[in-house]
């Protein structure tokens, strides 16, 4: 495994998640949430709802007809697009991601802390049920590369079998009694069209559920220790030939 | 007609054309399912008179409530795929028919090649856009 | 030792169809368990996104081609199966690749295009049962062609993708 590190200069992360689940109150309003999201205007001007959209296209000799959408609203997303920041704000949840260009688990997490605390203010749960952080990397590696060059735990195919891989697709939930939390570790190889390189997907998803007050003054520190979760399972699950890369 | 001349090809579709490429798309350019290709004569008009010359192609016909932008080339560039642009004041003024599309038994080397040209002719045109979509006067004016 | 290797004669994506004929519970386990790993991923802005806003970019060129002369010069309604190939072809696409613009022609089938520069747009028209007709501009040059996809890309198809959008910078996570 990799040397446990506190900051990659170059990480190779997409995207940073810090999820909260709520137990919403029976009176929760979307147009509250509205509100909140066209409140953030000035920092986060790009502001789109969010809906599960069933749309019933019926075809009938070999046309197609619309009979009617069912969207179901959901919330709002709010995002600035230069810093790559978006915050959800769900009935049920608040996410606040991170897309690239990364910058460092601080600010991060700082952010998402100071939205939250806007949507706890706004919402008033019941209780926040589940606290979650997320980072998706993607690791860039030369065609015909072995695996074990670069992940501590790539699919293993019996040596009496032909050893090309070209798909993998693998997901391992594992409980960290200690930390009272679990996490999802996804990987995926993929093939950009061009195949001068492959692509690996390793997605960590730290998560704790929880029964605790919105305003329970743990959270921040609940969110430092899935972090340090996720970084071990990072480091873990790569090789110190990858982190070179990244360094 | 000259090379010089410009003919437009007006875009009835929201989807028929880029935003964010300020272009036309190929199917702009498709005279599927005719073998010709609508278009309007105009040279030496003033972008003005050109949208006033586009609600004479507005009508009560399915998909002609509103114009969303044009696509503007020069007879020259139409001339270059072997196609020839004639006006022939039907149904409107101006109205000119681009035609020559090639012929051919194998329905997918036609789309292809017909998709070939509508592809060059729409990167070379020129978008332009109305401040807001033109729309049709339903009363039937 | 297992090598990672791209074959060459198929490429598709992370959320390339998942076909199961199994009929046992535990086929059908599976082919859940697979989805759950793939929607795993979908829920991620940076890697779900693009396909999302893609097919919803489908879906509204569909409905504004379900009428008869919906362009204004005649055009044939959308052409249910075209419709569905072209969102089997959305999915091979890998999830890092440029998505592209979607609309209908006049003849109901689905139109991509990559329109890098003026100079330099691929359009592939996707029919019915995944018959792709495509042509390329790229500098004075010009191709056309008909290919057919079923489990991934063409490899035709796949190298005219990542040339044209190897210098297109659109950022299709503005979804």
């Amino acid at each position: 495994m990799a040397q446990l590190r506190d900051h990659l200069a170059h990480a190779p992360i997409v995207e940073a998640l810090i999820d909260v689940r709520v137990l919403p109150r029976p009176d929760a309003s979307m147009q509250v949430l509205h509100d909140l999201a066209q409140g953030l205007n000035a920092t986060y001007p790009d502001l789109k709802p969010m809906r599960s959209v069933e749309a019933h296209l019926n075809f009938k000799d070999g046309q197609v007809g619309v009979t009617g959408n069912v969207a179901r609203e959901q919330g709002w997303r709010v995002k600035n697009e230069q810093r790559g920041a978006v915050a959800q704000f769900a009935i049920d949840r608040f996410t606040f991601n991170q897309l690239e260009p990364y910058t460092r688990w601080e600010s991060v997490s700082r952010e998402a802390l100071a939205l939250w605390r806007l949507y706890a203010d706004a919402m008033r749960p019941i209780e926040v049920t589940r606290l979650a952080v997320r980072y998706i990397n993607r690791l860039r590696i030369p065609v015909g590369s072995g695996l074990e060059e670069y992940l501590e735990a790539p699919p293993s195919v019996p040596r009496e079998i032909p050893q090309t891989i070209r798909e993998f697709l693998s997901r391992t939930v594992v409980s960290d009694p200690a930390r009272n939390a679990s996490v999802i570790i996804t990987q995926a190889l993929e093939a950009p069209l061009d195949q001068r390189s492959l692509q690996i997907l390793l997605d960590i998803d730290a998560f704790a559920e929880t029964t605790m007050p919105p305003d329970d003054a743990s959270i921040p520190g609940i969110f430092n220790q899935l972090r340090e979760l996720k970084n071990i399972v990072f480091f873990a699950s790569v090789t110190e030939k990858t982190v070179e890369m990244y360094k | 007609m000259q090379d010089s001349d410009t003919v437009t090809r007006f875009i009835y579709s929201k989807s028929n054309f880029s935003k964010t490429k300020n272009r036309a798309k190929p199917n702009a350019f498709s005279p599927f399912p005719h073998d010709e290709l609508s278009t309007a004569h105009i040279t030496a008009l003033a972008d003005d008179s050109v949208w006033t010359l586009a609600t004479a192609a507005l009508g009560q016909e399915a998909g002609r409530g509103a114009i969303y932008a044009r696509a503007d080339i020069s007879v020259g560039e139409i001339s270059k795929q072997h196609l020839k642009a004639i006006r022939d004041d039907d149904p409107f003024v101006r109205h000119t028919v681009v035609k020559g599309w090639p012929v051919l038994s194998d329905p997918a080397e036609r789309k292809a090649q017909w998709l070939e040209i509508a592809l060059v002719l729409s990167q070379q045109a020129a978008l332009v856009a109305p401040g807001s979509p033109i729309l049709a006067d339903r009363t039937g004016r | 030792m297992s090598t990672a290797a791209a074959i060459q004669t198929r490429h598709a994506g992370l959320y390339s169809p998942v076909r199961s004929t199994g009929e046992s519970d535990s086929a059908i386990t599976l082919f859940h368990l697979v989805r759950v790993a793939r929607e795993h991923f979908r829920s991620s802005i940076a890697v779900g996104t693009p396909l999302e806003v893609a097919l919803a970019e489908l879906d509204e060129a569909a409905r504004e081609a379900a009428l008869p002369g919906w362009n204004g010069y005649a055009a044939k309604p959308i052409d249910a199966a075209a419709y569905a190939s072209a969102r089997s072809f959305l999915e091979l696409l890998p999830t890092m690749e440029e998505f592209p613009e979607i609309s209908v022609d006049g003849d109901g089938e689905v139109e991509l295009d990559w329109l890098a520069d003026p100079r330099r747009a691929l359009t592939i028209v996707v029919g019915a049962n995944g018959r792709l007709i495509y042509a390329w501009l790229d500098g004075p040059r010009t191709c056309r062609g008909t290919e057919w996809f079923d489990e991934g890309i063409p490899s035709t198809i796949a190298r005219a993708i990542s040339s044209i959008t190897s210098h297109d910078v659109r950022n299709r996570t503005k979804g």
